[in-house]
């Protein structure tokens, strides 16, 4: 559904990210690492229209979108959860949320809520609250479930365990696997080895910005580069 | 009662009414710094076109300002929306000397705009109930300030609507608060800022047509409004859309007290006394520096 092609861009003139491909199936879920700096953000950011210049090709579901703004990519079914969650936070939760379903906005209902609120209950008492005066982790939630409000078919999700308490963490990633079942497609980007996220088989190591390793989980787990470049051994 | 105490309520309330306007006015300055972080120096202008478009109603088919205000709100609507997206875009990533160029000049060119077009003619509207009074109490309430005040209420009342339940006032408030994570909900932020400006400009126009039947209409006639204006919203916090209304009630009680005590050619020097006053106190504002 994703097909990424020779991608090079960055912020100005230094590109960072050079000749990037990957490619990503309907349904699928693949998981970035790297160190930092290593073009992990700007990757997701190109994805989703955000980086200033970028050249080569990037085609969802066949059509090649690296010319559309951001706002045409969401439309298309592209959410991105970005990092530091960038909430809404001088409105309340319940608002953020129906400011993800803008793309939707004459179809949506009351279920649409009750689905986001079923992922995280605590986001329900919480609904009336600003989104700026909660926690970290919730607020993560927030972010979460106002990229779900889109129903988006491919998810992006940059760093959403970073800053969060252990226990938030394992809530956190508890959800992204309930929302791997639902078929949507996903790409994580994680500076922690998500562990408890069995369901993501596909690994893609980003060094300053090119493609270091790509394949099987387990394989790349094992990979000396791999475990030089991540875990530092 | 004694006459004195009379004397002051009765600038108290001549003080609201006037004050109501200054509101309407000045919220669009304040939604569109609000909105895209740009200060309008040439907002005021506004005024001064949507007084044109009322006296322009009144005058050629009858029409009374307080209803042709309403075509004033869609003309100054149209022509900040083209301004939005013509003049204002291109400077949006650039520094703020740059924007305060293009709406000084912006400004300039409005007023000198209205010159060529209009002459230097001073014009004003003749309405039935423009020497009509009614009593409350002791005091007297003049018909043309106290429909003016209605109808600024009503409108920012409907603004505020619009702003707070409707679609484009959550996508206006979202691009507010985090432009990336708007566009990254697919919200167009380009369309929402002509929208915002749109509507910022369209309501200060709004306020030129309603304040029509007590007032004249000149080229220069926005130089009576822009320091006013700039006040109300400092006074309410820049970018807080009930700070502005709250700004402006302060702002017209202010100038109708001092005019009461002080020779009347002090009475914005009064004004701007208390105005640096309270911003050495409480340099947010009235109301805090909260984004609307």
């Amino acid at each position: 559904m994703l097909c990424i092609e020779d991608l090079t861009g960055g912020y100005g003139p230094r590109p960072v990210l050079s000749g990037v491909s990957l490619e990503l199936a309907e349904g699928a879920a693949l998981a970035v690492f790297g160190p930092n700096t290593a073009g992990k953000t700007s990757l997701l950011r190109a994805i989703s229209g955000q980086l200033p210049h970028v050249s080569g090709r990037i085609r969802f579901r066949g059509e090649e979108i690296s010319g559309l703004p951001a706002h045409a990519r969401a439309a298309l079914g592209i959410a991105q959860v970005p990092e530091g969650r960038h909430v809404f936070g001088g409105m309340a939760v319940e608002e953020n949320l129906l400011c993800g379903a803008w793309t939707r906005r004459r179809q949506v209902a009351q279920s649409d809520l009750d689905e986001c609120y079923h992922l995280f209950p605590r986001l329900r008492e919480r609904r009336l609250q600003m989104a700026g005066s909660l926690s970290g982790g919730e607020q993560q939630m927030v972010a979460i479930c106002r990229a779900l409000m889109l129903r988006p078919s491919l998810l992006l999700l940059d760093e959403p365990s970073h800053g969060l308490a252990p226990l938030m963490v394992r809530e956190v990633h508890a959800a992204i696997s309930r929302i791997l079942k639902t078929g949507i497609s996903v790409l994580l980007v994680e500076q922690n080895l998500p562990a408890d996220l069995p369901a993501i088989r596909e690994g893609l190591l980003l060094e300053e910005g090119r493609v270091a390793l790509a394949g099987p989980m387990a394989q790349i787990t094992r990979d000396p580069r791999f475990r030089e470049a991540y875990l530092g051994v | 009662m004694l006459p004195e105490l009379l004397q002051f309520l009765q600038a108290v309330l001549d003080g609201l009414l006037l004050g109501g306007v200054y509101g309407v006015i000045a919220i669009g300055l304040t939604l569109i710094f609000g909105t895209l972080n740009v200060v309008n120096f040439a907002q005021a202008e506004f005024t001064m076109i949507g007084m044109y478009v009322a006296w322009f109603l009144w005058h050629a088919l009858g029409i009374d300002p307080l209803l042709g205000a309403v075509i004033s709100f869609a003309a100054g609507f149209a022509l900040g929306a083209a301004v939005e997206a013509s003049l204002i875009r291109p400077v949006m990533k650039s520094t703020g000397a740059a924007q305060i160029f293009l709406t000084v000049g912006l400004m300039m060119v409005l007023e000198n705009g209205a010159l060529l077009l209009f002459g230097s003619d001073y014009r004003s509207v003749l309405t039935p109930y423009q020497t009509t009074a009614y009593r409350l109490g002791p005091l007297f309430v003049s018909a043309p300030y106290l429909y003016a005040f209605v109808a600024a209420l009503l409108g920012a009342g409907l603004m505020w609507l619009v702003m707070m339940r409707s679609w484009l006032g959550r996508a206006i408030r979202a691009t507010a608060q985090d432009r990336m994570a708007a566009e990254l909900s697919g919200i167009n932020t380009r369309l929402v800022h002509m929208a915002a400006f749109g509507i910022g400009t369209g309501m200060s126009a709004f306020g030129g047509g309603v304040i029509l039947p007590y007032s004249s209409v000149s080229p220069t006639a926005g130089a009576q409004y822009v320091v006013i204006m700039f006040l109300v919203v400092v006074l309410g916090g820049l970018g807080n859309a009930a700070g502005a209304l709250a700004g402006g009630l302060a702002a017209g009680v202010i100038q109708s007290l001092s005019g009461l005590y002080a020779p009347i050619q002090m009475q914005n020097l009064t004004l701007f006394v208390l105005f640096l006053a309270l911003l050495y106190f409480r340099p947010n504002g009235l109301l805090g520096g909260k984004r609307a």
